[in-house]
């Protein structure tokens, strides 16, 4: 099956190419179409999944390459030795494999879902949304876009998925494209904000590609991978300095790479859209803004861990980024009062998370919690919808609570993530959250753990946003009028059944990954550790340290990042201790964090929640404001760079064309006042005429005198030349003519 | 003699048509005229090119030289060969695209004025015919004097075109187009002659070159400047492009899109078949200074496209930006970075082209090009709002879409900005304050600062067009496309999209061209005993050789 890996992409690009054509003609078969081309991706997602355990027993597998066709070839004839060549390839591998099952099996979901989420009530009976095809033709190019980024063999493919998923991402975000979204936005103006500014991590992304290119002259992951441990390019040259641990090249263009990751994966700086990218559908949300495009940086770095690994200076910014964002995000969310916009700060929070475990060397922890936060998150959205659904788009938190008496299970499901995300123990998010925790402990080595701090307190921040989110939604007085309560209902069943999987899942999914500390097996870590663990094994090996992977030595990045040398001692029984105390002290920490918010928030909006926001003003303007970070970035650079624009285009307008019609002018001017010379007057002619004679006389007096000093002197120059044999290089293959006029200074060259 | 045919197949039998057809069915006769030329050229470029690009031997004026043209003719003019003048025209890989190119955007220019032009049809369509000759011919042309001839030509049609169908400001912008052309024209004139009297006595190009004069000229920078002057106004690359907005706004649909298609890429194509490998030393000295010109242009102009209220300025500047991009690769010689260039001036043809022919169906409904006129027109115009998107995706530069597969070659090429880095290591060349150091990543960021804001003018006009309330009553009575408009936006969008996804067709011919160019400039780059010489491939790349078979069909047939 694996060679016929390109049929994922393939269906969802012609199921979009289906409700695309089809448009309005469709009817309901639009999503029909759409979901079941989703189900049958999954199917195949899980046979290749097997396969690839299959395989994987072959410790020298390293993935299979499906070669389609040669995308560019470009030698490069002339400077360094390099040839642009980028295949249309995929690589299946174990990371791929993950990716593909997960996508494909929430894509299902939310598919089947969004069947039932976009219809619209008219005259009292629902209809279907009027661009119903047009969505589902999006989702599944998006699907397509997605498939195609996690199988890409190389940067090129990996690109071309990776700007998809944007188009999509931005035609979603703008589905409403006649509606407003805010004071401030349009949907519209929100799928453009997301767009650019993924745009501009994207051309980080080109340059890093362009680094890599020049410095190992390939852009194949298998192969860079190859030049890198090997410290061979393919020619057997070495590599360029730069381009070895530590160098300054690795290190400026995993940094290029990793500015493509912000934009993609919403971190400080360019997380700002992901917030207005709620704009969209919210099956849009949960899918693509939570679940799985918005993983892809997360995905890329880890498929980069090598070239990661070799720059510690990238790999610091990786975490500090990701901490910073987690932190951050979190505060902002504490005080949203729209759900999706709370639940989009959660995202960008928990997405922070995920790479400040890619940052210490925890990758695989990362993609843990990749695969986790898509259940429970993807959960959240779809039950955040079915509320949104049931409300008739009201989408405040203070104008809902006591919802759990009218929608049970949409409740239940989001009970069950809400306890996933906030780290309640034994579920998903206890065991992915404390992974990443506890290799951020380790990764500080003897020095203080400051990132493991941080990400405590937004673990703790985590569990109270989300409380707070139930609390305020499910619980407490009913905030609604009593025209909304009349239509106030449970959701369909295709709506409740995906909320009810994946929330399920979301409690569940954590137990493929019991780490050793605990006495279970890391399946999951152990499954993905010959792709992401790569490089924490080869930078081990290089400086000396000893790995044995095979013992059971999971934690091997983070200590290599802390640079113990005694990474076979990882799991020993100190470590052991520490791992179960940090996990204990953040379950607990979690179960405190709900506690909280059920004390302030348990009642719905109370005076004891008034209060404390009362008290806390300046926190609560800074988390409500969001740090008036987006204000920021609109005066900065959006009015900036347009202010700038206009004063080039007047200048433009006013200096460049102006200097041209001003020659125009002047010709015109300087021929008008010549004009007047022609005023038919003969004296003024002859005058003129008279005066032109006598400075011609003049003029060739003095040629004269200079002639004839020049000739008593000495004969010319130019003259003897000529009568000289033409020079060597101006003999062509056949008969050179010979009456050519060549000065003297160019044949003097020449010779 | 096909090649001739090819050439003259538009004017002639456009005369033809002139004496014989009535006004209303003039157009079908240009349309007929036009497709008979496309598929001479189609026929040209699959039975008679010989792809593989192996280098004839022939004799010119009495020397004997090797050329990489094929389809050649050469009659040498009567009366007027004592100068060593002839009608020489064949065509290498470079001009074979070239002429696809022309001849297949011909067919759109004439396709989206099928309504557009009611009064004086015969004159137009004869007008758009004559055009194509012109351009044919530049592209074809290997002595000087056919070659100033075939570039004259170019502008007296456009002259008309302008003039007389052009919306309200025609004339300025029609006197301003021509006399800025005439002014570059002039320079190349006397630079031609200047080569003619500087040890050449030929106007052959090809004898120039077997004669050996790239290296006999090395220290000639003004004639060099001469020939650019004149290209670069048309490219145009910044500061010489002033002419180019009013000209595209006040065009009709036809004039724009013929001279943002094709036109502009005869700029291109001067320098790279005449300048570079003429002027060699010259080009080589002075390519950081057209690269940094390129970095302005790429950035001012998408900087002016930004605040444009009128669609057809906007994309105009837009076109400034993206000549910019070619401009940039061109001069960084290397593989990439020339090839991608000279992809992307057939890319360029495509996305920009379409646009203009988005711009000219939608002002034909509302004779406006206001931006603020419109709103929300995907709600009425569905297939429309698509199809465009398809053209301005490919003109942001998607992955999977032409623009990208232009774009990502020039941007990673600009990288190991070759006259940069030699200049950096070689401290005895003469090139200002910034030697000795590598800038290239410079060049490259600010370069790529051009992806972004490509992104941000263009999803800008989009989203004013197509989105938002349809708020305007005028707006509300607008008819989606008809078959023959969607035709013609389809059509571009499937060209976008397979060379996005399978350049390699035409980069595998393109390849040659860049193999050939850089050969040319390698002597001058390899400069000074204290430095290794950079390295120059001399053969074909392995896997180049064998690599997927497209365009490439077998030569003979």
């Amino acid at each position: 099956m694996i060679e016929f890996v390109w049929l994922i992409p393939a269906i969802m690009l012609l199921a979009a190419l289906v409700n695309g054509l089809g448009a309005r003609r469709l009817g309901k078969t639009a999503g029909h179409v759409a979901w079941i081309a989703m189900a049958i991706c999954c199917v195949i997602s899980f046979v290749i999944l097997f396969q690839v355990v299959g395989l994987a027993h072959d410790h020298h597998w390293e993935g299979t390459k499906v070669l389609l066709w040669k995308w560019f070839d470009i030698p490069n004839f002339f400077g360094p030795n390099r040839t642009f060549s980028v295949e249309m390839a995929f690589r299946v591998d174990q990371l791929t494999a993950v990716f593909l099952c997960f996508v494909s099996f929430i894509g299902t979901l939310v598919f089947i879902y969004a069947t039932g989420y976009m219809k619209e009530k008219h005259h009292g009976h629902l209809e279907l949304d009027p661009g119903y095809a047009r969505f589902f033709a999006y989702v599944s190019l998006f699907a397509a876009s997605m498939f195609t980024l996690v199988l890409g063999a190389n940067l090129g493919v990996m690109f071309i998925g990776w700007e998809g998923v944007g188009l999509c991402s931005y035609l979603l975000i703008g589905y409403y494209f006649d509606r407003p979204f805010s004071d401030t936005l349009s949907c519209a103006d929100a799928g453009r904000k997301a767009f650019v500014m993924n745009r501009i991590g994207d051309a980080g992304l080109i340059v890093g590609i362009g680094l890599i290119f020049w410095g190992l002259g390939t852009v194949d992951f298998a192969e860079i991978n190859a030049a890198l441990t090997s410290g061979k390019l393919p020619d057997g040259s070495a590599i360029p300095a730069g381009f070895k641990y530590g160098g300054a090249l690795i290190t400026a263009s995993m940094l290029c790479m990793f500015l493509g990751a912000t934009g993609k994966s919403a971190q400080i700086p360019l997380f700002t859209w992901l917030p207005d990218a709620m704009a969209g559908p919210t099956p849009v949300s949960a899918l693509i803004h939570a679940a799985t495009m918005v993983t892809a940086g997360v995905y890329m770095v880890a498929r980069l861990n090598v070239p990661f690994f070799l720059s510690p200076g990238a790999m610091a910014v990786v975490a500090i980024v990701g901490a910073l964002t987690a932190f951050a995000a979190a505060t902002m969310g504490l005080t949203q009062r729209g759900i999706k916009k709370a639940l989009a700060y959660s995202t960008v929070s928990q997405l922070g998370f995920m790479f400040l475990g890619l940052g210490v060397g925890a990758m695989a922890g990362g993609i843990f919690h990749v695969f986790t936060h898509a259940f429970f998150k993807g959960c959240l959205f779809l039950a955040a919808g079915s509320v949104i659904h049931a409300l008739h788009h009201e989408e405040d938190m203070f104008k809902m609570g006591g919802l759990k008496k009218y929608m049970p299970k949409t409740w239940l499901a989001y009970l069950m993530a809400t306890l996933a995300i906030a780290g309640f123990p034994l579920t998903s998010g206890f065991f992915s959250k404390d992974e990443i925790l506890f290799s951020a402990f380790i990764s500080a080595g003897d020095g203080l753990p400051i990132l493991w701090a941080i990400g405590v307190v937004t673990a703790v921040m985590t569990a109270i946003y989300m409380g707070r989110t139930l609390f305020l939604t499910f619980h407490g007085p009913e905030r609604f009028d009593d025209h909304a309560r009349e239509h106030l209902h449970e959701s369909p069943a295709n709506l409740t059944t995906p909320i009810l999987i994946l929330g399920a899942l979301g409690l569940v999914v954590g137990f493929l990954n019991v780490p050793h500390g605990f006495g279970g097996g890391a399946h999951f870590h152990h499954f993905l550790a010959p792709v992401v663990d790569r490089g924490a094994e080869h930078v081990a090996a290089m400086r000396g340290f000893q790995t044995d992977h095979a013992a059971g030595v999971i934690p091997a990045g983070p200590l290599v990042v802390a640079g113990a040398d005694g990474v076979a001692l990882a799991m020993d029984a100190g470590h052991k201790s520490i791992e179960r105390t940090l996990a204990v002290a953040s379950g607990l920490l979690g179960i405190a964090g709900l506690a909280i918010a059920w004390w302030f928030f348990g009642a719905g909006i109370t005076d004891r929640s008034r209060r404390l926001a009362r008290t806390l003003q300046p926190l609560w303007r800074l988390s409500f404001y969001r740090w008036w970070w987006d204000d920021i970035y609109t005066a900065l650079f959006q009015k900036g760079t347009m202010l700038k624009a206009r004063i080039i285009w007047q200048l433009d307008v006013a200096i460049v064309d102006g200097a041209v019609v001003g020659m125009a002018e002047g010709c015109r001017s300087i021929s008008r006042s010549m004009r007047r010379l022609q005023n038919g007057q003969v004296q003024v002619y002859g005058l003129v005429m008279f005066v032109g004679v006598c400075l011609f006389l003049v003029y060739l007096a003095i040629g004269m005198s200079n002639f004839i000093g020049q000739t008593a002197e000495e004969p010319q120059q130019g003259r003897r030349i000529l009568h000289n044999a033409p020079s060597p290089r101006a003999i062509g293959d056949g008969p050179i003519v010979s009456h050519s006029i060549l000065t003297e200074r160019e044949l003097v060259q020449n010779d | 003699m096909l090649l001739t045919l090819i050439i003259f197949c538009p004017f002639v039998l456009g005369l033809l048509a002139l004496l014989l057809a009535q006004a209303k069915q003039m157009k079908y006769w240009a349309l007929g005229i036009l497709v008979v030329d496309l598929l001479l050229a189609l026929y040209a470029a699959v039975f008679v090119f010989d792809w593989s690009g192996a280098v004839q031997t022939t004799e010119i004026f009495g020397l004997e030289v090797q050329t990489p043209f094929q389809m050649r003719a050469h009659v040498p003019w009567p009366l007027l060969d004592m100068f060593e003048i002839s009608y020489t025209v064949g065509l290498d890989h470079l001009g074979m695209l070239m002429v696809l190119l022309t001849a297949g955007l011909g067919i759109f220019g004439v396709l989206c004025s099928f309504t557009a032009i009611k009064h004086r049809e015969k004159e137009f369509y004869f007008h758009l015919l004559v055009l194509q000759t012109g351009m044919l011919a530049t592209f074809a042309a290997l002595d000087f004097l056919v070659f100033y001839m075939a570039w004259e030509l170019m502008v007296i049609p456009l002259y008309f075109l302008i003039g007389i169908w052009g919306s309200k400001d025609r004339l300025y912008a029609t006197i301003k187009f021509v006399l800025y052309t005439l002014a570059g024209s002039l320079m190349m004139l006397l630079a031609i002659l200047w080569m003619y009297y500087n040890g050449a006595n030929t106007y052959s190009f090809e004898k120039m070159i077997g004669l050996g004069m790239a290296e006999k000229w090395h220290m000639a920078v003004w004639p060099f400047l001469g020939l650019m002057f004149a290209f670069l106004i048309k490219v145009p690359l910044w500061p010489l492009h002033t002419w180019l907005p009013d000209a595209h706004t006040e065009a009709p649909t036809a004039g724009s899109v013929i001279l943002a298609g094709v036109l502009l890429k005869t700029g291109i194509y001067g320098i790279l078949r005449f300048a570079i490998p003429l002027f060699p030393h010259a080009a080589v000295a002075l390519a950081p200074l057209f690269t940094w010109l390129a970095i302005i242009a790429i950035i001012y102009g998408a900087m002016c496209a930004m605040v444009q209220t009128d669609v057809k300025r906007l994309v105009a500047y837009s076109s400034v930006s993206h000549m910019g991009f070619i401009v940039l690769g061109v001069f960084c010689f290397n593989g990439p970075a020339l090839s991608g260039a000279i992809l992307q001036m057939i890319n360029h043809g495509i996305s920009t082209g379409g646009l203009f022919l988005a711009v000219g169906m939608i002002y034909e409904r509302r004779h406006t090009r206001k931006m603020a006129d419109f709103g929300g027109l995907a709600h009425r115009l569905p297939i429309f709002a698509a199809l465009t998107m398809v053209m301005v995706l490919s003109s942001v530069g998607l992955p999977g879409l032409n623009g990208f597969a232009g774009e990502f070659p020039i941007l990673v090429g600009a990288m190991g900005n070759v006259p940069i880095m030699t200049l950096a290591e070689n401290p005895s060349s003469f090139h200002g304050f910034l030697r000795q150091q590598n800038y290239t990543w410079l060049v490259a960021a600010l370069a790529a600062m051009g992806v972004i804001l490509g992104a941000v003018y263009l999803l800008l006009m989009y989203q004013k067009v197509f989105f938002g309330k349809l708020d305007k009553e005028e707006n509300e009575s607008l008819s989606d496309l008809n078959g023959r408009e969607i035709f013609q936006l389809a059509a571009l969008s499937v060209a976008a999209l397979l060379i996005g996804l399978f350049p390699q067709t035409v980069m595998k011919p393109i390849n040659h061209t860049t193999r050939h160019i850089l050969g040319v400039v390698a002597a001058p780059l390899s400069l000074g005993p204290e430095n290794e010489p950079l390295r120059y491939e001399e053969a074909p790349h392995d896997d180049h050789g064998h690599a997927a078979a497209g365009t490439a069909q077998t030569p003979e047939g």
